[in-house]
């Protein structure tokens, strides 16, 4: 909106001066008439960030941990912009109307794949994804003194009487890990909707619920205390904050649920600057400051190339069209 | 919008002098009616054409209410408790409410409402001219940026107040515009 | 080391002293402007207390919440502009009290309540944190709904005039909650395909344009030049004897709901606020001069509010779930630092318990002295010319309001919110009871159905919390409106007719003060 405006501004008057500078020098250059369309030149002014939660979050400290990586990298200032509000759509609307010009970038969440499925007006196909940088998988988990000391008890408890199952909102994706859950496993099983993930596993905690989905960085200190059991972990990988807890695959059940994230822009992006970013974010996204920032909330440092990326935003969405009711 | 008119209002003292702005003297964002003063009454009057209009109104509502409830399209039909059982609950209770007001409306005098005061010299006016320059800054912040609309804003706001002289329509707007920049766009970070 | 003293001892860092000076001064700027909340300076200041060492961060970060729940009662008081929700009950009285130029008298009680109301919830926190969280996990939708119910009664109360107009400005901010999306289904109500509206309409947006926009335009419309006089002019600072002992039961009242209401995860001090005034309202001898500028009024609703910031700080470190959306964002810094909040943080890192409460008590009674000196100062304010005022209030309460989501949407939902406001006003509807609606209803649905889902029907009665409280809500309707019907029924006796300001469903008694802000 503004800010971008602004930088706009800002970014033309930078390169308007330097070609000043270097045309003064007997170099040519014809680049000054937008923000940044060569390699070499890109970035020249603030890059935008837009987080589509409020600040204190996941995704906010994801994307603040990833800007600050990204600044050293390009040489230039990320500035964060929170736009919350409607599970998100505002912020990703908002990134698809920029224009494709490096300077607007932004977190792309699980959720990207997901609204079109909820009735929002976010398409996959509006991005270029840049790369993923995290993932922070799904626990299914029960009050400690719950009767079921694994999957299978559950899923084996619930042909009998359906078995509730707590999650952090409609729509979310926990609720869509329940229903997979449900799905693979043929369990009778009843996804009870909170207003977020603390709500959820404390309804779990209280046993007003005999069971929660809920990511797992919500529930580790919760299993830690004794008060909740991970029955699995929804990864093809053990944890490395829940080394006893078994895989769902481990059990038997071929699921794979969680949080993920990466950085995407609005699609269109010029082949060089798409490039630049690509590969600022790969060295952000392994470098050890960013992991040892958002790893104590759980998430796993994962990073897939642009192509891995968008072929798994695209199976993801697939998956959740199925799941979530496909209109 | 349900205008309240003012049939038994009293002129103020400034009215016939000047029908537009008033500047006060010392000036203060609140006055009351309740503690002794030498001016006239300006407390609202009772007016049961306007309750009528807003029970009417109301009821209004709460009938559309119900339509639109009904409306609402659902992924899975489930009946008992849905997402439409809520929405329509409340427009029948809200419908119900509107019309016994619209009966009391029409047959008890009407509501009391002495907490009100009376339109005050050129009330209309300053609201009306506050809600469009209102309108008007929203839509040129988007437009030419924070910094720019806000001036103007400011400066045609205290103008319409009542507010003359440079240090006033400059100087004001500028300070105002600068704090409020440095606390939201530099300390607070919020892209202004 | 014995804990206590060790715990104490973090705190002569030369860097906690700073870090609270600062978290005073972010605090209270944030609290006192309309739309900025504690939460989003909370979560701004962790971008940089991270690289502190957790007693230092932790420092910031608590005082910021704590100062800022003083600075937003500020303009709460003097303009009837709510600074964050937990300050919405406090217009109540303190609005109407400034107006009656006990501006000063009103902000003293308000700050001397808030901090007897956190100083109570912290000793509760340090006593007991573990088994009253505990207790707090009882709290299912079975019970949530039982007590969000009882919460509605609350409308009954804040409906000064006319019980019907009050309840119908409810049911308004029942019906504008339901835009957006179900909370159990996610299907879209009265969304009419906008994007924008899915999640809902803005509260804090809401609150700043039905409270402040509307009495703004309120002043706009009904300026009378020739009745104007400066408030501050008017007045004592202090509190009188009798004042004192008066406020006594209103205190004890409002600090016990507000301590129970902030255990209970999901219900925070802007709930607290209005139960406690409410509850106030029940036990008072002088319950007609609710809503005129009552002392007790802003006594019961401050402390309340207050009262909830040990509560919210005893589910978010006993038990490692946020207490309210500051705490939510403190845990993950605190996570971060290497601190995981839960049961065993209090066998495992007793002196950072003390740290932190220590760190609450001085915050409060650094915030509390803030407050009492500057007092003249905020009240000043006042005194500057008319269109210096309505500027700077219609600009402040703009720029804040968009900060909250950084859309210009959010604005405009402000602004139409205050143009409804202002018809309201004019009409004679209460804005008490929209917020009311606005906060309870999709509490209550969506619990009610949450409960539905789990146990059916007969898990709303089988508890005997939720049984209990569903039986009080029964009272708390009937109780006045027989009361109302009686009064009435005398005061036609005794008139023989109807005065102009007679109508049924009136309260006689309540009437007798021609001052009720109608709110």
């Amino acid at each position: 909106m503004l800010s971008s405006r602004n930088n706009v501004v800002r970014a033309l008057t930078v390169t308007a001066t330097a070609a000043l500078v270097i045309a003064g020098l007997g170099a040519c250059s014809s680049d000054a008439d937008g923000g940044g369309g060569d390699a070499s030149s890109f970035p020249e002014g603030d890059i935008n960030f837009i987080v589509q939660a409020a600040a204190g979050g996941g995704s906010d400290l994801t994307s603040r941990a990833l800007s600050a990586e990204l600044e050293g990298i390009l040489g230039t200032s990320i500035v964060v912009e929170n736009r919350p509000g409607a599970s998100g759509s505002t912020a990703m609307q908002y990134v698809a109307d920029q224009e494709a010009d490096g300077y607007t970038i932004g977190f792309a969440p699980v959720e990207v794949s997901m609204l079109e499925h909820l009735g929002f007006d976010v398409l996959p196909e509006n991005y270029d994804f840049l790369g993923q940088v995290m993932f922070s998988p799904g626990v299914i988990a029960v009050p400690a003194d719950s009767p079921y000391d694994s999957l299978d008890d559950l899923v084996e408890a619930s042909q009998d009487e359906a078995i509730t199952v707590a999650n952090a909102g409609a729509g979310s994706i926990w609720e869509a890990a329940t229903l997979g859950l449900a799905e693979e496993s043929g369990a009778d099983l009843t996804p009870v909707p909170f207003d977020g993930g603390a709500p959820a596993v404390a309804a779990a905690l209280g046993g007003q619920v005999d069971a929660v989905v809920a990511g797992a960085g919500e529930t580790v200190q919760a299993n830690a205390d004794g008060t909740l059991k991970i029955l699995a972990l929804f990864n093809d990988e053990v944890h490395p904050m829940l080394e006893d807890v078994p895989t769902a695959e481990s059990e038997g059940y071929d699921l794979m649920f969680g949080g993920w994230g990466g950085i995407y822009a609005p699609t269109g992006l010029p082949d060089d600057v798409k490039q630049a970013l690509s590969d600022a974010i790969a060295e952000a996204a392994e470098s050890d400051s960013f992991s040892d920032a958002i790893t104590p909330s759980g998430a796993l440092p994962t990073y897939k190339t642009p192509e891995e990326f968008t072929s798994f935003v695209e199976s993801e969405s697939e998956r959740f069209a199925g799941l979530l009711g496909g209109n | 919008m349900p205008t309240p008119d003012e049939p038994t209002r009293v002129p103020s003292v400034e009215e016939g002098l000047e029908s537009g702005i008033d500047t006060p003297p010392g000036g203060a964002y609140l006055y009351t009616a309740s503690i002794g003063t030498d001016a006239p009454d300006t407390t609202a009057q009772p007016n049961r054409t306007m309750e009528i209009v807003v029970a009417a109104v109301g009821l209004a509502v709460g009938l559309a209410g119900i339509l639109l409830a009904q409306g609402i399209e659902l992924r899975a039909e489930t009946g008992g408790i849905d997402p439409r059982w809520w929405p329509t609950v409340l427009s029948i209770g809200s419908a119900a409410l509107a019309a016994a007001l619209l009966v009391a409306a029409l047959v008890r005098p009407p509501f009391d409402r002495s907490d009100l005061e009376t339109v005050g010299a050129g009330g209309w006016r300053r609201l009306l001219l506050a809600t469009v320059i209102g309108a008007a800054y929203v839509a040129g912040w988007q437009l030419v940026g924070y910094l720019g609309a806000t001036v103007v804003f400011l400066a045609l706001l205290v103008w319409v107040f009542g507010g003359r002289g440079w240090k006033t329509i400059v100087l004001f707007p500028v300070i105002t515009t600068g704090f409020t920049y440095l606390l939201f766009h530099t300390l607070l970070k919020v892209p202004l | 080391m014995n804990p206590i003293v060790e715990g104490l001892e973090s705190l002569l860092d030369p860097v906690v002293g700073l870090g609270l000076l600062l978290g005073l001064l972010l605090g209270m700027l944030v609290g006192a402007f309309p739309g900025i909340t504690a939460t989003m300076a909370v979560a701004l200041a962790s971008g940089f207390t991270l690289t502190l060492e957790p007693v230092q961060g932790l420092a910031v970060l608590l005082t910021i919440y704590v100062a800022a729940n003083f600075g937003d009662r500020v303009p709460s008081i003097l303009v009837n502009t709510p600074g964050t929700p937990a300050s919405i009950a406090t217009t109540l009285d303190g609005y109407p009290m400034a107006k009656q130029g006990r501006a000063g008298l009103a902000l003293v009680i308000s700050a001397m309540a808030s901090a007897i109301g956190i100083l109570a919830s912290m000793i509760l926190f340090t006593a007991a944190a573990i088994p009253i969280a505990r207790l707090a996990l009882q709290f299912g939708p079975s019970e949530m709904f039982a007590l969000v119910v009882f919460g509605l009664t609350v409308m009954i109360s804040i409906s000064s005039k006319s019980i019907l107009k009050g309840v119908l400005a409810g049911a308004l901010g029942l019906a504008l909650a339901t835009i957006g999306r179900d909370p159990i289904t996610g299907d879209q109500r009265f969304t009419f395909g906008f994007d924008a509206l899915s999640g809902g309409l803005d509260f804090i947006a809401i609150i700043i344009g039905l409270f402040g926009i509307a009495e703004l335009f309120d002043q706009l419309l009904t300026h009378h030049a020739a009745k104007v006089r400066p408030i501050s002019s008017l007045g004592r600072w202090w509190p009188t004897k009798a004042e004192y002992r008066q406020s006594g039961r209103a205190l004890g009242v409002g600090t016990a709901t507000g301590l129970v209401v902030g255990v209970i995860p999901a219900a925070g001090g802007d709930i607290a606020g209005l139960i406690g005034w409410d509850r106030a309202k029940r036990v008072s001898k002088n319950p007609e001069a609710f809503g005129t500028g009552s002392i007790e009024g802003v006594t019961a609703s401050d402390s309340a509010s207050s009262a909830t910031l040990g509560g919210s700080l005893t589910t978010t470190m006993a038990l490692g779930i946020p207490g309210d959306s500051v705490m939510a964002v403190m845990i993950g810094s605190m996570i971060i630092w290497g601190i995981q909040p839960g049961p065993s943080l209090f066998a495992n890192r007793p002196e950072l318990v003390v740290s932190i409460t220590a760190i609450m008590v001085i915050a409060t009674l650094a915030s509390l002295l803030i407050s009492l000196v500057r007092m003249k100062g905020m009240v000043k304010l006042l005194d500057v010319p008319v269109h210096y005022l309505w500027a700077t209030i219609l600009m402040f309460c703009i720029v804040g309001t968009y900060a909250t989501t950084n859309n210009i949407i959010t604005v405009v939902v402000m602004l139409v919110a205050g143009v409804v406001g202002l018809i309201l006003k004019r009409t004679g509807f209460p804005a008490g009871p929209v917020v009311l609606g606005l906060l309870l209803g999709p509490l209550a649905e969506s619990n009610l159905r949450r409960a539905l889902l789990i146990d059916g029907p007969v898990g709303l009665v089988s508890s005997p919390i939720s049984a209990v409280l569903l039986a009080l809500a029964v009272f708390a309707i009937a109780l006045p409106l027989v009361g109302r019907a009686r009064a009435a029924r005398r005061a036609r006796r005794s008139d023989g007719d109807d005065g102009p300001a007679e109508h049924p469903g009136d309260d006689s008694s309540l009437r007798s003060t021609t001052t009720s802000k109608g709110l």
